[in-house]
């Protein structure tokens, strides 16, 4: 079934998305022309097509459906997503994946600055660059770029892992690169593999948190009263 | 006059001696001659003991000193300086043990928006406070209390608990710059949603956590290192100003199906401009929290610092509301320090729809009660003088994430102390509103206030009183 | 906190109804005001002048004492001015005169009566129209559908610290240099600092309003030799806040992308050199409806000029 978004209010448009979705239907919206708020808080067991490129916050707080965009998504795309899956078949801006806390978000072209901002779990599998200040106070999960990342990457990580297979521009505040273990290279490149990006020929480099900013220093209750 | 040196003046009589002159060995209240007042009393204005020791705790600290609770800044207006001028002459009273006043507040009415506005048997509800800087116990009784007197509570900085949903039968879900526990379900379960953008202790800056209260259920929740010392970022991590938030907000509506209203916390920085903006936005409600609001941890000097006193906020934030046309259409709340029904029938006056209290409500649970006054000793205080929420060793288990602390608070006493606190409160407003001959709280304004400083008149816009004339430039 | 955008037409066209239909789509990012800097054919002799008298009862005084002013300085109307028929209590006015002895003079005795009429325009090819309201409601009380010209830049206002007022609202004219706009999205935070050393150095402001500093400061550097491409570059490092802001003259037009890669922009580059930017993907969309490559300015500390078309000769 085909919704056309056009011109529409978004309201209507996304009311329309809903009931085909809880009809059992799966949908294809076409003419999104890069507007806001499109296919939010979708559940799970539904699939939905946007033929063209979307604005900001297309799939936010997704709860499970699998969603797939053609060209560009705007800013945070799949923000707060809970499961599921998001495809974007161009680029991604600002903040994609932003807290996101489980499921797959996986962008073909480039991803903007901030790229999985503050997630909490989940998957992002960037194929091109991923922008300034990516991974920034990520807590978990996994940001995998296959370009190469801008400055600042994975600034001020509480947790999680960012992957680069390209060049890295600069590290961030407190993070640091360690040795990849083959086991974790091997799950990795599985799941890439599923993507249809499988190539054992890549070099990593794994970005984690220094943990130096965990801390003000002592955490002995004493050290905190007034002097 | 060098000149008189030539002709030196002599006394009739002999020169008096050392001693005479004198006349005792010791000054009045014991101190040696020659001593000055000061010696021992220093009075130093800049340099007090506090400050000194200041100095001494940066220098060994390296960083700047944190605790909880609110400022400590002396220089603050406050609503003590405007009282009521009931009805006497020009009009006439209510009874104020007899007929009745309105006190149903609604809050984010906007039809076509806003499908179920909240509708609050009382204008004063419960500040957001974080299940991490408090503990489950006390964000449950918070719940019952509110909810037996017909009104809500917030969640705070770390999400949705259970047991406070449970409890609230109205709960507004906080949505701060962290995103900690952002789940589409807590949205959709929750009454309301609040988008954080700064709060009147510490305004311009994040929430903070010290790794002590970051126990492990709290870790979980908040996806969080077990004892790191959380300090959370000031900006949402996926819109950058009022012309994204814009966006922002209608994500929210579509996510909740245009059924809640959106609120939009602020600290009371430029409130003019501020509460314009936000409503131009697209909230439905705002919460203005002036710079004597509380919190669990803070640097000292945000607290001390940083932000204007609610009193001059509210009437900026209610002449921006008037100035685009959004009175009536867009609610405002004040909170920051509201000690009272007395204070909170002054910021209804001044033109606020509803009052949030956090502090108090707390006090009201407990904080500072004089139980286990051993524990607050240990800590260096006493009852009456604790501000060590920062430490999470609260003696009466509020502040506190560790089991035996909690254990203190007795839930179902608490929750009784809230609602008898939050009646008292109706009840002192009503009280002051029927004196001013008003049959709803709602409309206690600014002519009903006098002040009793030129400060708090050019602060506020209230008449001086007696020459009922604003001190004005 | 606004939107904005640029449109560059390799061809004069109708530029100002494709920066209409931008900023009508990037509405919802503000609507307290809405301009245009729109660069139509050449003037032959003297400049375009854009202004607003605040009171129309006294309109014909006030082009009287704007007249006497021209003559003081060795100008004179061209022709009569031409005013906005609507109902409203301030009224936009175009008008033609010839180029007075020293611009600068002119400009400073001219703002002694801007309390009666303001000059928010002087140019040979531009001419800058704002007003309150959305991007429909400007354009059509002020004919800009109609309008032919090479390029142009729009603005859709929120006002964050100044007040709701015509002029109050963006694009800025950088007085006294012809022919520069600005428009400008974000809030730089050491706005007073800057102003305060700028008006020593004898420049004035009309407003409060921190997108005219930028007006100005990027002109001020440019009278001293740099080109806009090398101000543009300075600017990022010397000013503070967060902004992206778009200026242009007659020959180039540019943007300016602050440290932290808050504010965003997007933008098509046709074939054949036509441009639009916008701070939405959806803006652009509005004139490029098919999907085309979109570029994405999204990274920080980011400059880019465009040449713009040069410009043609028309009857004044």
């Amino acid at each position: 079934m085909n919704i056309i978004a056009g011109d529409r209010p978004i309201r209507d448009v996304n009311r329309e998305i809903r009931k085909a979705l809880a009809d059992g239907i799966d949908i294809t919206v076409s003419e999104p022309r890069s507007r806001h708020n499109l296919g939010i808080g979708l559940p799970s067991g539904t699939r939905v097509r946007f033929e063209g490129s979307v604005g900001y916050y297309c799939g936010g707080l997704n709860n499970g459906a699998v969603i797939d965009i053609t060209r560009n998504a705007g800013w945070g795309v799949g923000e707060a997503m809970a499961t599921g899956e998001i495809t974007v078949g161009g680029y991604a801006g600002m903040a994609a994946g932003s807290s996101m806390r489980g499921g797959l978000i996986h962008v073909r072209g480039d991803a903007g600055p901030r790229c999985g901002v503050a997630m909490k779990g989940g998957d992002i599998i960037i194929e091109g660059r991923i922008g300034y200040l990516s991974g920034f106070m990520a807590h978990a999960g996994r940001i995998i770029a296959l370009g190469g990342a801008d400055d600042a990457c994975a600034d001020s990580l509480w947790g999680g892992e960012v992957w680069v297979a390209g060049p890295v521009k600069s590290l961030g505040v407190d993070s640091k690169l360690v040795e990849p273990q083959a086991d974790e290279v091997e799950q990795l490149e599985k799941l890439l593999a599923i993507r249809g990006l499988g190539d054992r020929s890549r070099e990593w480099r794994k970005i984690v948190s220094a943990q130096r900013l965990w801390h003000f220093e002592s955490r002995d209750a004493s050290a905190w009263l007034m002097i | 006059m060098a000149d008189d040196m030539s002709k030196p003046y002599k006394y009739p009589f002999n020169a008096p001696t050392e001693e005479a002159v004198a006349m005792s060995d010791v000054a009045v209240d014991g101190r040696p001659i020659g001593v000055p007042a000061s010696y021992d009393r220093g009075r130093s204005v800049s340099w007090t003991p506090e400050t000194i020791s200041d100095v001494h705790a940066l220098s060994r600290l390296g960083r700047y000193q944190i605790r909880g609770f609110n400022t400590f800044n002396d220089r603050m207006p406050t609503l003590d300086d405007l009282v009521f001028v009931p009805a006497t002459m020009t009009r006439l009273p209510l009874e104020g043990y007899r007929e009745s006043c309105d006190t149903r507040t609604v809050l984010g009415n906007r039809p076509g928006l806003v499908e179920c506005p909240i509708e609050l048997d009382i204008p004063i509800y419960i500040a957001s406070m974080s299940f991490g800087a408090l503990s489950a116990s006390a964000k449950a009784a918070l719940g019952y209390g509110a909810s037996k007197v017909g009104t809500m509570t917030c969640t705070g900085e770390g999400g949705m608990l259970e047991a406070e949903r449970e409890a609230s039968t109205r709960l507004v879900y906080q949505m701060t710059p962290s995103r900690y526990m952002l789940d589409l379900d807590h949205l959709r379960r929750a009454d309301g949603i609040e988008i954080v953008v700064g709060q009147g202790a510490k305004p311009g800056t994040g929430g903070l956590l010290l790794g002590m209260k970051v126990s492990d259920p709290v870790a979980q929740m908040r996806s969080l290192p077990i004892g790191v010392d959380q300090r959370s970022t000031v900006r949402h991590p996926d819109f950058l100003g009022a012309d994204d938030m814009q966006v922002k907000i209608e994500e929210l509506r579509e996510a909740t199906e245009y059924k809640v209203p959106i609120f939009l916390k602020m600290g009371a920085t430029r409130p003019r401009f501020d509460v314009a903006i936000a409503a131009k936005a697209g909230v439905d409600v705002i919460v203005v929290d002036g710079a004597e609001g509380g919190t669990g941890a803070s640097p000292e000097l945000l607290l001390n610092h940083t932000g204007i006193p609610t009193m001059s906020a509210i009437r900026a934030a209610r002449e921006a509301l008037d100035d685009c046309g959004m009175s009536g259409e867009v609610s405002l709340v004040a909170a920051g320090g509201i000690r009272s029904g007395t204070d909170a029938a002054k910021c209804l006056a001044l033109g606020a729809d509803a009052v949030m209290i956090g502090t108090a409500a707390l006090i009201a649970l407990g904080c500072n009660a004089p139980c286990y006054v051993d524990d607050y000793e240990a800590l260096g205080t006493s009852p009456g003088r604790c501000h060590h929420c920062h430490t999470g060793l609260c003696p009466v288990g509020i502040t506190t994430q560790e089991p035996a602390l909690e254990k203190r608070l007795d839930i179902p006493s608490a929750s009784e102390r809230v609602a008898r606190f939050l009646t008292a409160m109706t009840m002192e407003i009503t009280l002051l509103a029927k004196a001013c001959g008003k049959s709803t709280v709602h409309n206690l304004e600014v002519e009903d206030l006098r002040a009793l400083s030129l400060q708090a008149s050019a602060f506020t816009g209230v008449k001086l009183a007696g020459i009922d004339r604003t001190y004005e430039w | 906190m606004c939107g904005i955008a640029a449109r560059i037409l390799r061809q004069p066209g109708l530029v100002g109804a494709d920066l209409v239909n931008m900023m009508e789509a990037q509405r919802h990012r503000g609507a307290d005001s809405t301009g245009f800097a729109l660069y139509g054919p050449d003037i032959k002799r003297g400049f375009i002048v854009r202004a607003m008298v605040s009171n129309r009862q006294s309109l014909s005084d006030d082009l009287q004492a704007f007249e006497d002013i021209l003559k003081d300085h060795g100008s004179a109307l061209q022709s009569e001015p031409s005013c906005d028929q609507s109902g409203d209590n301030h009224v936009s006015v175009r008008l033609l005169i010839e180029t007075p002895a020293s611009m600068d003079q002119w400009v400073r005795d001219a703002d002694a009566i801007s309390h009666r009429i303001e000059i928010q325009s002087v140019g040979k090819s531009l001419e800058i129209v704002k007003d309150l309201g959305g991007a429909k409601e400007v354009a059509d009380k002020h004919g800009l559908r109609g309008f032919v010209g090479t390029h142009g830049l729009g603005h859709a206002r929120l006002a964050t610290e100044s007040s709701v007022s015509p002029t109050a609202s963006h694009p800025f004219w950088a007085r006294p240099f012809p022919d520069v706009a600005i428009v400008h999205n974000g809030q730089i935070t050491d706005y007073y600092t800057w102003r305060d050393r700028l008006k020593r150095r004898g420049y004035r402001f009309m407003t409060e309003n921190d997108s005219e500093l930028l007006a100005v400061w990027i002109s001020d550097h440019m009278s001293r030799g740099m080109t806009q491409a090398e101000a543009l570059e300075m600017s990022i490092n010397e000013i503070d806040g967060v902004f992206t802001f778009l200026i242009s003259d007659r020959d180039t037009l540019g943007f300016a992308k602050d440290r932290f890669a808050m504010k965003p922009l997007v933008a098509v580059e046709e074939g054949n050199q036509s441009i639009a930017v916008a701070t939405e993907e959806q803006a652009v969309r509005t004139v490029y409806t098919d999907e085309m490559d979109i570029i994405n300015y999204d990274g920080p500390s980011l400059t880019r000029t465009w040449p713009t078309h040069i410009p043609v000769d028309l009857a004044a």
